[in-house]
């Protein structure tokens, strides 16, 4: 099979990124994700499937979609419009009639050309200050042949690639994908184990083993750049697990930078678009200025004096 | 929403907006002084003073029988000889246009035919209100009023044209008015001949010209009657300094402050030699401007008198003050902002239905930093930093700065732009240098031609006028935002036949049901649009002529460079080219996507008959919603997507080669240019229901932007959208309005604000203690891609124009909602920054309804 015709399923291509790369990025979300962390801002990545999204406040209330579906989805009573989400069989009809633009189906495959043509057409905004292309999700390791084979084409017509991961992967896979990229984005949500599966489904085992082989990988062939990523919520967050967490990527070979991200609530509305419940508490939203982010800085710095330490997503230098 | 907010948004308009922007909270600016004039300039109310009137009617009752254009110059001679000068403390420059801080002056002899109409409603009308005495009023009615109100150029056109005047004014598909109302608008003075010798230098040229006349010639008695008109109005100028310069003595020698009293000295100084003499520093020099801006404010009846590239040629004054020490850049900047508030002082009026429209009062003055020099340098130096400096600190809405962007502007003026820009206040827009170069290089050269411009002139004068408006400093006169062609509607003609109303109003292309392919459709198009070109071009041609028999204008005429060489005045061709009245296209995003959604539907599809299309549109979608919905469903402009592209770029191309076939009246060919100030919600209440799926009375598209929320792909997409038409075609112009999310390039908090951080190569280090401006925390990331967003469209694809507004989405809705919270809040409409709080909800809403990427 010519390799340019591998499929994946793409939920979202963005042009005109400011994080998670240096430059402007253009960010393909890949849908699927084998973890099922609770404060999930992309929650149309979880599935692998596509799905049906519908937003009720731009429902302008004229039934088209009601009169078109075969399978009763949708249904309009005294407080406006109900989604029943398990019924719908994502033919797609209702997404056509609807003027306000309320619904859409999340997610279709896409070849590789199809993917690689969408990102170069933004190739005269990378070339300005040389931006590229961010693989996100989801779980971009999740299909990680048609990343590698995307990675692979972006390389040789000298794109510059990024890529963020859980690292909840087979290193077989993970080092197919990670030897096309110049950036890797790597999230230690949680050091330790218990928690980590507590909050995110799984054990954390595989990915602290990809994460040294990741960094032994970029020290041998000097490349990819490797930025660890660790979320700070308030919380949930404790001084012993950035200390752990610190001392652990201190020790880690190239000394990767560390990454703070304060945690956000933004993904809140989209959980109702997808028809499923916010499944974490109500949590503060974090700016990189708030104390508790000053404070887990501070704790970093303290014990990985190894690395550089940074805070946000947005003025990433690579 | 409470009653309360409903009731709030109901009155809301500039009368309100003129409430809550009192002088206290406007106390803004980089010295005690700027925040004191920018506290008078916002607590006073606008007025209107008949000064002007009063002359005019005089001179004109004397002078009958004489040459129109003798009358005409006596007119404005007596003008700047007959106007009582203000000062207001801690002003500095000198001149006023009218009685009063925001006075306007009222062109009766322009205007007659609708201030009658609007006279008593001035006053408390929602938007634009001024205030009027009622002396003034009875006397307007009684004295001025009858005898202008045959003798407009309305007027006269109505007893001239040679075709339905209903179909041109205010008609289906076109306009004329702007042109008919503006006699004395749209220029670029030439302040390098006037910074260089002084009004006095052609008031020699003149006098030399006179005593060599040989009146044995028969052309020599026309050209007496000039030089003699031209020699007294260049008096007459003096005389206005003068009368100044007493007043500066008088209140000087009654002053009790100190530093009061030596300004005031100062003052007097400055106006006994200026704008008479050349001038020898930087504070004669920021007065000339002002007082060649303001002579144009006075004798003109339009807006756009444009200060243009005013870092080039105050460059000089502002080096060799430094180098003397008679200068600082804090003073510079301190100049400037007074400069602005100036500009902002001076309102312009429309009438009561128009100021629905383009209210505001602004008048459309532009300034110009960056850009090359006639060799081809990059041209920044530190006051294209400080103009763009001093807008942060005044915030006013006047003038509407603009960077000239070439590859070789540095990047750091470009950021000091986009500083600017995060402000949210709408300033500044970019323009591509070289796409302005080749738009002029074709201006009024027709499909075959070229214009008159060297590139050397181009390099060295060229820059907007009006709102985007191709321009050369000194050397263009003539009127650039002439006609308005609405291609939206001209688009519906092909479903109604050329009717509207059961009366045939634009051209018969026959029953739509007929047209069975795309190119019949296509073409049934093209000849509605270009039917409705032709109507715009009769009108026009016929204002021209009769502006040309009687409404000379002599200080346009001494500002334009070897006119009075060549003894011409400029409405009679004496400008070194001659442009308009041009012809502006409306509407293009609305054509684009009807077009596209018409070719999806019934032609590639094939899922709707143009039967069924014209039926949906006579029923404003009513009972057809399955079919709106496929059409709107359709391909759309702005989204990189050559279905819709491709019709986009065949229309660009045809519309602008129709227009470049029509001649004017004094020989030239005529421009387009894409355009709407804010008429698109206008343009679009006039207009039916569209096949892309609008629905009748709400907003086309505007400018040349993707239709309101069309543009789904992002800013790339809409870029490269764009980016794939050819722009010199629109030789006089285009206007793309754009969105950035402010978030994007600052810190949400606004609480928080950043020190001055580290000083821009070029801009040099303020000392600004007393300044009301803090600068906010910029997010790196943000700000480089937003630059290099408008480094890539323009200097990588040629768009020509570009403006942000990058106020959030949010902050409208809320302004909206809560328009006590945001009296000062300003955003860019289509070519110029305008009040929130003065604009229509109308228009509101569909700034909000534009795309706001990113958000």
């Amino acid at each position: 099979m010519d390799k340019a015709e591998l499929k994946a399923t793409i939920f979202d291509i963005e042009p005109y990124r400011n994080e998670d790369g240096p430059g402007m990025r253009t960010m393909v979300f890949f849908k699927g994700c084998p973890l099922r962390c609770l404060w999930c801002s992309n929650p149309f990545g979880l599935s692998r499937d596509p799905q049906l999204i519908v937003n009720v406040n731009k429902c302008a209330g004229c039934r088209k979609c009601a009169e078109v579906c075969e399978a009763s989805v949708n249904c309009f009573k005294e407080d406006g419009l109900h989604v029943d989400f398990k019924n719908c069989a994502l033919c797609g009809k209702c997404t056509l009639v609807c003027i306000p633009d309320a619904r859409r189906i999340s997610g279709r495959e896409y070849t590789v050309s199809e993917v690689f043509e969408e990102v170069q057409k933004n190739e005269l905004f990378h070339r300005r200050n040389s931006g590229g292309i961010t693989l996100s999700g989801g779980e971009v390791l999740y299909q990680s042949e048609f990343a590698s084979e995307l990675l692979r084409l972006c390389k040789t017509h000298f794109i510059h690639t990024t890529i963020e991961t859980s690292g909840f992967a087979k290193w077989e896979a993970y080092e197919s994908v990670a030897k096309y990229c110049d950036l890797v984005f790597n999230d230690l949500k949680i050091f330790d184990t218990d928690r980590h599966k507590k909050y995110t489904g799984v054990g954390n085992q595989q990915i602290l083993q990809n994460i040294q082989n990741l960094c032994a990988f970029a020290e041998k062939h000097r490349k990819p750049k490797v930025i660890i990523r660790r979320l700070v919520i308030d919380g949930v967050t404790t001084d012993e697990d950035v200390i752990a967490g610190a001392k652990f990527i201190n020790d880690l070979p190239t000394h990767p930078e560390i990454n703070l991200l304060p945690f956000h609530n933004f993904g809140e509305t989209k959980y109702a678009m997808a028809g499923k419940e916010y499944p974490f508490e109500d949590k503060k939203l974090l700016l990189a200025r708030d104390s508790l982010m000053q404070h887990v800085r501070d704790l970093v710095v303290e014990y990985a004096p190894n690395c550089v330490v940074s805070l946000g997503g947005g003025n990433i230098n690579a | 929403m409470s009653q309360e907010t409903v009731a709030k948004q109901e009155s809301m308009g500039g009368a309100l907006g003129l409430e809550m922007r009192s002088g206290k909270i406007t106390k803004v600016g980089s010295t005690k002084r700027i925040q004191e004039l920018n506290g008078l300039l916002h607590g006073t109310r606008p007025s209107i003073d008949i000064q002007r009137v009063r002359v005019y009617t005089k001179v004109f009752r004397e002078t009958e029988g004489e040459p129109e254009l003798q009358r005409r110059y006596k007119a404005s001679a007596e003008m700047y000889r007959s106007f009582k000068p203000v000062i207001y403390d801690h002003e500095r420059l000198a001149g006023w246009a009218a009685d009063k801080i925001r006075a306007c002056q009222l062109a009766l002899e322009i205007h007659a035919h609708w201030i009658g109409d609007d006279l008593d409603q001035l006053e408390n009308r929602m938007y634009d209100p001024f205030i009027i005495p009622e002396e003034y009023r009875d006397e307007l009615k009684e004295v001025h009023l009858p005898y202008w109100k045959d003798q407009t150029v309305v007027a006269l056109m109505l007893k001239r044209l040679p075709i339905d005047p209903t179909l041109v004014m205010s008609g289906p598909c076109t306009t004329i008015e702007n042109y008919l109302t503006n006699v004395g608008s749209h220029f670029i003075a030439d302040f390098w001949t006037l910074l260089d010798r002084g009004i006095v230098g052609t008031y020699d040229i003149a006098q030399e010209k006179l005593k060599n006349l040989d009146l044995d010639d028969p052309q020599s008695f026309d050209k007496q009657i000039f030089y003699k008109g031209i020699s007294d109005v260049c008096l007459a100028m003096k005389d206005y300094a003068t009368h100044y310069a007493d007043a500066a003595a008088e209140k000087a020698a009654a002053e009790t402050d100190i530093i009061r009293k030596q300004e005031l000295l100062e003052m007097e100084a400055l106006m006994r030699w200026v704008p008479w003499n050349a001038p020898r520093n930087f504070y004669e020099a920021i007065e000339m401007v002002w007082l060649a801006i303001m002579f144009q404010f006075m004798e003109g009846a339009g807006p756009s008198q444009t200060l243009s590239r005013f870092d080039q040629y105050m460059y000089p004054f502002y080096k060799k003050g430094l180098e003397d020490g008679t200068l600082t850049p804090e003073l510079a900047l301190e100049y400037i902002e007074e400069l602005y508030i100036k500009l902002t002082a001076n309102p312009w009026i429309v009438s009561t239905a128009r100021s629905y429209l383009v209210g505001g009062y602004y008048r459309y003055s532009h300034l110009d930093v960056g850009g090359l020099t006639k060799h081809g340098r990059d041209a920044s130096n530190e006051l294209s930093y400080l103009c763009l400096r001093a807008m942060r600190h005044v915030k006013t809405n006047a003038p509407t700065v603009s960077l000239l962007l070439h590859q070789k502007t540095p990047d750091s003026l470009l950021y000091e732009a986009c500083a600017l820009s995060a402000e949210g206040m709408g300033h500044p827009s970019f323009f591509n240098c070289e796409t302005l170069y080749a738009m002029l290089s074709h201006k009024t050269g027709g499909l075959h031609g070229t214009g008159p411009y060297t590139r050397e002139q181009l390099l060295e004068y060229a820059g907007p006028v009006g709102c985007t408006e191709t321009g050369v400093g000194g050397l263009q006169f003539g009127h650039t935002e002439s006609t308005t062609v609405n291609v939206a509607a001209c688009s519906n003609m092909v479903f109604s036949d050329g009717e509207k109303n059961g009366k045939l109003v634009n051209a018969r292309t026959g029953d739509p049901a007929t047209l069975k392919t795309y190119e019949e459709y296509e073409n049934a198009v093209k000849e509605q649009i270009k039917h409705t070109i032709k109507l715009a071009h009769i009108g026009s041609t016929v204002g021209e002529q009769i502006i040309a028999e009687k409404f000379a204008l002599p200080t346009y005429t001494i500002f334009s460079r070897g006119a009075v060489e060549g003894g011409q005045d400029v409405t009679r061709g004496g400008a070194y080219c001659n442009v308009g009245p041009t012809i502006v296209i409306s509407g293009f995003g609305t054509l684009f996507d009807s077009m596209a959604a018409v070719k999806k539907v019934v032609y590639v599809d094939k899922e709707a008959t143009m039967a069924d299309v014209r039926a949906a549109l006579g029923a404003n979608f009513e009972g057809y919603e399955d079919l709106r919905a496929k059409l709107v469903k359709a391909p759309k402009y702005g989204n990189n997507d050559d279905f819709a592209d491709s019709i986009a770029a065949e229309m660009w191309t045809y519309v602008s080669e129709e227009i470049r076939k029509l001649k004017a009246y004094l020989g030239h060919y005529i421009d387009p240019s894409i355009k709407t100030v804010q008429t698109n919600v206008g343009l679009g209440e006039g207009t039916d229901a569209t096949a892309n799926g609008r629905l009748a009375g709400t907003p086309i598209s505007d400018t040349m932007s993707a239709s309101q929320q069309a543009d789904t792909h992002g800013p790339t997409a809409a870029a490269l959208s764009y980016g794939k038409l050819d722009f010199p075609i629109y030789t006089n112009g285009t206007i793309l309005n754009m969105w950035v999310s402010r978030s994007e390039l600052i810190e949400d908090d606004l609480d928080e604000r950043g020190d001055d951080g580290e000083v821009m190569l070029g801009l040099p280090h303020l000392q600004t203690p007393d300044t009301t401006y803090s600068p906010p925390v910029y997010k790196e990331a943000g700000m480089t891609n937003f630059a290099n967003l408008i480094r890539t469209m323009l200097n990588d694809m040629g768009i020509y124009h570009i403006q942000f507004n990058t106020v959030d989405k949010k902050t409208l809705l809320d302004a909206q909602a809560h328009p006590e919270n945001y009296p000062t809040l300003i955003v860019r409409v289509a070519g110029y920054s305008v009040y929130w709080s003065d604009l229509g909800t109308k228009t509101q809403n569909d700034v909000i309804s534009r795309t706001a990427h990113n958000f």
